[in-house]
């Protein structure tokens, strides 16, 4: 602390130093401009200013001071107002050529403007030491008798006897009137007209301690001896006359020293609980040190007069002036009254449980009798709970099933030299004649009941950013389709297309498909499966924003209760027999494409042979290439077979997520009669670029 | 004000749980909506906001023993706690026939408790009802955490009618209390009803 108080002196000095400096550099570089040197003035005026000038300061700023401190802060003036001039004397002979002697007149007389700058610097100088002459703390802190040991507690001194005015600065604006309790109410603490009575008196049960009485305490004149709220629990107070119509003084935020008895009950609140409320820029040392500098170390004191008022809030409030003087002066960053005028609406929150456990239950606790429920006996309880069992798993669910990675093999990021018949032939080695595999298009109907209603509404609520929208809910194969399209577009063909994608995301269920988002030259569909409650379908037009309809329609599914989800047994859905690309039947275009799509990862290409209707496959993968050939060929049964390319245009990618894996899907354009895809897959970081490169990698493979 | 279809002997009441916003209003209607028979609950509707903070309202339609001749159904609605859906909370009051006042019991949210049962008064006063002759109860939750206030201080805070209601203490995402209180405001709404009828009628 003495370290603390040696920086403080010095941080006054330095202040003072940079004013004395500030003067004298004024004055020297006056003088060099030739500013002012025309002026005359005569000797006596300027001798005469600065007593008369600070004795009239003194006067009036410093009036609630006693005679001889204002005269002495006037004579302290004009003596820095003198060492002003010596020091701009001092600068004057340094910088121009004369003498001392020639300085020091100029500097005190004959160079008017000089003496004008002291005038005003001494006062500004002096400002340094100003809680010296106007002591803000000293006399409360000097009137404070020998603190003597509490009565309620062993520990801790009781609070000054000089205290301030505590009610005259509680905050009101937090302390809203109860309007539960008929008639006017008044917590009578401090004002004289208000009677405490027994409750057994009072034929009005509701127990009453309005706030808002304190109000009226600023407004009542001699204050009288605090009520000692503890001697009549429950407190009942009744409804007092309104109080004469006294003049309000003015609220005082530094009331005069007033008497409390040392035995007042206080509340003992532990520092650390409310230090996170002080604002950090406020005190110069750390919270550690504030509260061991505490006038309680480690505590904060509140009188219980105090808190017992306001514990019907479920909120005890203390204004900072109520217990600003029992921090040290010295920790704080700014003056006293800098810090009032800053923190003048601040309170603290006093933590609840530390308050309630202090207050003698006496003081808040009811005796009011309870309601007669005799009447309720005449009706049987109408509900019978049964003891709720765990969400049903249903048979048909596919059980979770971890899928554990299969260790990779390194594969390079581009194979050389790929090969890869073209056109893709089939080849009687690496064809397996199969059925393929078509999702059928179950039956819908448009449905419009509670539920469906629900889960729509909550759908649009997430996808409310992207502007207005269309709904219409239908049934799926036994689940709800919630489709949302812009009123600037057709619905039917994007309709249309959300049920066959619908279809599609239930019969990739195995692959555990999150999102599924389909390109078209004039519309991007965004379809997200809902779990067990359906699928939720969105339309944007094809240069819209995508991306946001893919996130916020994977929010808006969350909010719904969608779980992630599940991958099944990859067996449920039939691979593609594969050929490897490689050996040297193939060109270099495939090379190029595996090249280009390098956001999806390492990638290792090879290819399914066109099999009767199923087209021909180009798969660019990590690893499960077969499966993602059965994926694409699912894909073109479902979504490109059969395309409406009137209504949305040719379709050009379809894109299934699955956490951050992405499967995309380009038709190719046929060559010869024979439809081909793009199949690349990976995890992908940049989905952009990722569906970039599948558009180039596309490209590529479309040229011949 | 119940509505009563005498044709089809059928009465619905309309009950709204009333609190601060995350005290437990929806976890109480979910809870109920898992332990009813499938005969007697309809479909649960909840509108919440991502943070599963109710946005709107939640609707859970119950029915119950009949009594007296009638089929009883209750209409369990829960308000928006947050503050600023003071309009939506006032809209779902009208009609009320009894209150559920949801109080979280944690000391840090005893000011929301206290500012929560103001506003559920001022909302009643505006329809010209009055929380005394409102049937309501209170329901101290979340009675398993531990900075939680005793209930005699919760009583104190909130309980301070001539006549002390029904209070309970609960933790509604298991199920504690939650029926007892249910069953409790159900019991004096048909109180009311019943009782008004009977005295009606002599």
């Amino acid at each position: 602390m003495a370290r603390h108080r040696t920086l403080v002196r010095l941080s006054r000095a330095l202040r003072a130093a940079a004013v004395a400096v500030a003067a004298a550099a004024a004055t020297t570089v006056l003088f060099e401009a030739e500013l002012g040197r025309g002026l005359a003035m005569p000797s006596w005026k300027v001798a005469t200013a600065p007593p008369v000038l600070y004795l009239t300061l003194a006067m009036v700023a410093l009036r609630h001071l006693p005679l001889d401190r204002r005269v002495g802060w006037m004579l302290a003036a004009c003596g820095v107002n003198v060492a002003l001039a010596l020091a701009s004397a001092l600068t004057l002979s340094l910088v121009h050529p004369m003498s001392l002697e020639g300085a020091l007149l100029r500097a005190l007389w004959t160079y008017v403007p000089g003496p004008i700058v002291h005038l005003v610097a001494a006062p500004l100088m002096m400002l340094a030491w100003r809680s010296r002459v106007v002591p803000v703390r000293a006399p409360a802190r000097a009137a404070r008798p020998p603190v003597e040991p509490p009565a309620l507690r062993a520990t801790g001194p009781a609070l000054a006897v000089a205290t301030p005015n505590w009610d005259s600065v509680l905050r009101l604006s937090s302390l809203p009137a109860w309007s539960g309790g008929p008639g006017p109410t008044a917590f009578g603490r401090g004002a004289p007209e208000l009677k405490i009575d027994e409750p057994a008196s009072e034929p009005e049960p509701t127990t009453v301690l309005a706030a808002e009485s304190l109000e009226r305490t600023a407004h009542v004149g001699p204050r009288p001896a605090p009520v000692d709220v503890s001697a009549s629990p429950p407190v009942v107070v009744r409804a007092a006359p309104e109080p004469p119509a006294v003049p309000a003084p003015p609220l005082a935020l530094r009331p005069a020293p007033r008497l409390e008895p040392p035995d007042e009950p206080m509340v003992r609140v532990p520092f650390g609980r409310i230090a996170a409320q002080l604002p950090p820029d406020a005190f110069l040392l750390p919270a550690e040190r504030l509260a061991e500098s505490l006038r309680e170390p480690h505590q904060l004191v509140v009188p219980r007069r105090l808190v017992v008022p306001q514990l019907r809030e479920g909120v005890v409030e203390v204004a900072w002036p109520l217990i600003e003087d029992q921090f040290p002066e010295l920790a704080f960053a700014v003056p006293p009254a800098e810090m009032r005028h800053r923190f003048s609406g601040w309170v603290l929150s006093l933590p609840m449980d530390e308050v309630v456990r202090q207050v003698p239950p006496e003081l808040w606790r009811l005796e009011t009798p309870a309601a007669d429920l005799s009447d309720i006996g005449q009706f049987a309880a109408p509900f019978d709970p049964v003891p709720p069992v765990a969400a049903p798993v249903a048979a048909s669910e596919p059980t979770p099933v971890r899928v554990i990675a299969e260790p990779r093999a390194p594969a390079p990021a581009v194979i050389a030299a790929v090969a890869v018949p073209a056109p893709l032939a089939p080849e009687p080695s690496a064809i397996e004649p199969g059925p393929i595999p078509v999702p059928p298009v179950p039956p819908t109907a448009e449905v419009a009941d509670e539920e469906s209603e629900a889960l729509a509404r909550t759908l649009a609520l997430g996808l409310a950013p992207l502007g207005a929208f269309d709904w219409q809910t239908q049934r799926v194969g036994g689940r709800a389709l919630v489709s949302f399209v812009p009123p600037s577009l057709v619905r039917e063909p994007i309709d249309a297309l959300a049920v066959r994608a619908a279809a599609l995301a239930e019969y990739l269920a195995p692959w555990a498909v999150e999102q599924m988002t389909i390109r078209t030259a004039h519309v991007a569909c965004v379809l997200t499966p809902l779990g067990g409650r359906g699928c939720l379908a969105a339309g944007v037009r094809r240069n819209g924003a995508v991306a946001m309809l893919e996130l916020l329609s994977a929010r808006a599914a969350r909010t719904t209760g969608a779980g992630p989800a599940v991958a099944a047994p990859v067996t449920a859905l039939k691979p593609a027999t594969m050929a490897p690309a490689g050996g040297g039947n193939g060109h270099r275009r495939l090379a190029e494409a595996a090249r280009a799509l390098a956001p999806f990862g390492p990638v290792a290409s090879s290819v399914a042979a066109a099999e009767d209707a199923a087209p021909g496959v180009y798969v660019f993968a990590g690893h499960d290439g077969g499966l993602l050939a059965g994926v694409a060929r699912a894909v073109h049964a479902a979504l490109v077979a059969g395309h409406d390319h009137d209504a949305l245009g040719r379709l050009e990618s379809v894109e299934l997520r699955r956490g951050r894996e992405r499967a995309v899907m380009r038709p190719l354009r046929a060559h010869a009669g024979a439809p081909a895809m793009l199949a690349a897959s990976g995890e992908v970081a940049l989905a952009g670029r990722a569906h970039r490169a599948a558009a180039h990698a596309a490209a590529l493979l479309e040229t011949r | 004000m119940s509505i009563i279809n005498y044709a089809a002997r059928v009465i619905n009441f309309k009950i709204v749980y009333y609190g601060p916003g995350m005290a437990g209003k929806t976890a109480n209607l979910q809870y109920i909506h898992r332990c009813l028979p499938d005969d007697n609950k309809g479909k649960m509707i909840s509108l919440a906001a991502g943070d599963d903070r109710t946005l709107f309202f939640d609707f859970l339609p119950v029915s119950a023993t009949g009594v007296r001749g009638f089929t009883t159904r209750f209409q369990l609605y829960t308000v928006p706690g947050q503050t600023h859906y003071n309009m939506t909370r006032k809209l779902v009051l009208r009609g009320v026939d009894g209150v559920v006042f949801v109080a979280d019991s944690q000391w840090d949210r005893l000011r929301d408790d206290v500012e929560s049962f103001r506003n559920l008064d001022e909302n009643l006063k505006e329809y010209g009802l009055a929380l005394a002759t409102t049937p309501h109860v209170l329901q101290y939750n979340k009675r398993d955490l531990g900075d939680v206030a005793s209930v005699d201080y919760l009583e104190y805070l909130l309980n301070r009618g001539a006549r002390r209601v029904p209070a309970f203490e609960a933790v509604a995402v298991d199920g504690t209390g939650v029926f007892d209180t249910l069953n409790t405001v159900s019991r004096l709404v048909l109180v009311k009803e019943f009782g008004q009828a009977q005295e009606a009628r002599a």
